[in-house]
């Protein structure tokens, strides 16, 4: 894992999604996840772009699923964060909100 | 019940130009949702997903795609050395503009159009980019 490597946004936003969908978190759950938080378009190969270089930083574990028709007999990849990614995630939380504390409220909020 | 036919040419490319040990599981993925989506989508999808995963590629193996840019430029040089008239056709052009494209665009050109694409559909089909996995 490299030391001292900050999450990015989406990196961050797809741990969160991880974490909200379980056991049923692979390409389509994790995008249609992120659209409909989000509200914006999301590319499946940018998802597994960031998925690779999670599992690569040891944040997410994955494995491979049974294969069925409507996919073309492709099987799916699932994937699960793991505890290094969960401290991750709880790390970014904290960094966040100490960063948020005391600003003043944002233009639109509420 | 009949299943929604992806596009062909997309799923040709993403198949032989998206790299990754995850291309198969995209284009599953892509199949399964394409049932709800327009073939515009599928296009954005693959048009947008191919740059990101060579890119992400790349930049997890520097090493191979320094290798490839360098035999890209080598392999263009030979091949423009070797037979000019099919580049320039029969009057080669001359000047400096004439250098400075030869020596700078072309390489570049045949290194992004060509070489790193096929370098890594190559190599990761074969596995040899993912020997961890």
């Amino acid at each position: 894992m490299r030391k001292g490597a900050y999450l990015g946004q989406f990196e961050l936003m797809v741990l969160l999604a991880l974490m909200r969908l379980g056991d049923d978190a692979y390409g389509v759950t994790i995008a249609n996840e992120l659209e409909q938080q989000t509200g914006r378009e999301v590319v499946i190969g940018s998802v597994y772009a960031t998925l690779e270089r999670l599992q690569d930083r040891g944040l997410v574990s994955s494995s491979l699923g049974d294969a069925t028709p409507e996919r073309g007999g492709r099987a799916k990849r699932y994937f699960r964060i793991t505890g290094a990614g969960l401290r991750e995630v709880r790390d970014a939380r904290r960094s966040l909100l100490s960063l948020w504390k005391g600003l003043p409220e944002l233009k639109g909020e509420r | 019940m009949t299943t929604k036919q992806a596009p062909t040419v997309a799923t040709w490319l993403m198949k032989h130009f998206g790299c990754g040990p995850n291309t198969d599981a995209v284009l599953g993925d892509l199949a399964e949702q394409y049932a709800q989506k327009s073939r515009m989508w599928y296009w954005r999808q693959v048009l947008k997903g191919i740059p990101v995963s060579i890119v992400r590629e790349a930049l997890g193996h520097k090493a191979i795609a320094v290798k490839a840019i360098v035999t890209g430029c080598i392999a263009w040089f030979v091949f423009l050395a070797l037979f000019p008239s099919l580049v320039y056709g029969f009057t080669a052009p001359s000047g400096p503009s004439f250098d400075l494209f030869h020596y700078l665009a072309h390489p570049l050109i045949a290194w992004a159009a060509l070489w790193v694409p096929v370098a890594f559909s190559l190599l990761s089909q074969s596995g040899a980019l993912f020997l961890t996995e």
